[in-house]
């Protein structure tokens, strides 16, 4: 089943096969729970989030015309229902829940250029930048956050952002080029 | 070119990227997926459900929609009681025939402005008042303890009272 097309899968989902939408919950679940993850920096909110994300659009599938790619469909519901759920929990007080680092982090080049003893910072952790810089994000607003991470984090072109947020890409690149001004301030620590 | 001679929105965004190695558990893939199809599965097998076991499941499921349907309970409940214990205040007077008193003096009253007036229909108000209280359409007033509800009681007593009046001496 996995060599079959998108627009397949969603047909036959359409009319109910649960199958068909398990091969497509495979697929995309991974990528829109790591944005849903990155915007709420809580494992157990994107977990949830993303549950309902799919369930939402397998309920929504019939009024799917395939006008956009099921992935960047799916991807709106899930970043629609992100932002509401972050407008309501701004109200509240929040804890981060973050996942570890893969162990691969440690043989990142670009790692070493922040952590390692030519910085002046050689003091910090990983945990501690994994912290910091999700504070960082967290002070973003939810639209500056989800350019960044669609774009530095997930490597998504200007144009599927803006597919995605319902934008031009003139907006999407001053999104980032704002966003990442705003992160340099907030990290500044780090980066001189 | 050196690390440190890289412009800062070059290092921002390597320092972003670092977030891609945060990884969920183990397993955490299969899992999730398996929650999304069994959670979908489980609304299917519902909807095939008779309305009544849906409209309990939902009650289950939604605590607001639970509240708010025991504030309904309450609300009728609370109605009920106050409407209930307001005909019962109410009673006596309709019983004992005071609203056809009140209903014969209002006649009256529309019909003259001063005594002089009812004096020269030539009846007074107390003998108004004996006539309506003689009249066929009173009927006593019988508490049956047994029933929670006045207004039931009340119809109760008028039942049992047109039913005793057809017993043979």
């Amino acid at each position: 089943m996995s060599e079959l097309e998108d627009a397949v899968l969603v047909r036959s989902s359409q009319e109910g096969d649960l199958r068909a939408f398990d091969e497509l919950v495979r697929r995309y679940q991974q990528r829109v729970y790591a944005t849903v993850y990155h915007m709420t920096s809580n494992h157990e909110d994107a977990d949830d989030l993303t549950q309902e994300s799919f369930i939402k659009a397998f309920k929504a599938l019939k009024r799917f015309k395939g006008d956009s790619s099921f992935y960047t469909w799916v991807y709106r519901i899930a970043v629609n229902r992100t932002i509401n759920f972050l407008k309501q929990r701004n109200r509240r007080s929040f804890h981060m829940s973050l996942n570890d680092m893969d162990m691969q982090v440690e043989k990142d080049a670009d790692l070493l250029m922040f952590i390692s003893d030519k910085t002046p910072r050689r003091d910090i952790r990983l945990n501690e930048l994994q912290e910091k810089l999700n504070e960082a994000l967290m002070k973003l607003s939810e639209t500056h956050r989800l350019t960044v991470t669609l774009h530095d984090i997930q490597g998504m072109s200007h144009e599927e952002i803006g597919k995605i947020m319902d934008c031009n890409t003139g907006t999407v690149r001053s999104r980032l080029f704002y966003a990442r001004q705003q992160l340099q301030a907030y990290l500044s620590e780090y980066l001189n | 070119m050196n690390d440190s001679q890289q412009p800062a929105s070059s290092r921002i965004e390597k320092l972003i990227a670092l977030k891609r190695y945060e990884c969920p558990p183990p397993g955490h893939a299969e899992l999730l997926t398996s929650k999304i199809i069994s959670r979908l599965e489980a609304e299917q097998m519902r909807a095939r459900e008779p309305w009544y076991r849906r409209w309990m499941h939902a009650l289950d499921l939604n605590p607001i929609l639970t509240t708010a349907y025991g504030g309904v309970v309450m609300a009728l409940m609370w109605l009920g009681w106050h409407y209930g214990e307001h005909f019962e205040a109410e009673a006596p007077a309709k019983v004992f025939g005071n609203a056809g008193l009140q209903m014969g003096s209002l006649g009256l009253m529309g019909s003259m402005s001063s005594d002089e007036d009812a004096s020269s229909l030539g009846i007074t108000l107390e003998q108004a008042f004996q006539s309506v209280q003689t009249s066929s359409s009173v009927q006593p007033r019988v508490h049956i303890p047994g029933s929670p509800v006045p207004w039931l009681r009340e119809s109760m007593a008028a039942r049992t009272l047109s039913h005793a009046d057809f017993q043979p001496y």
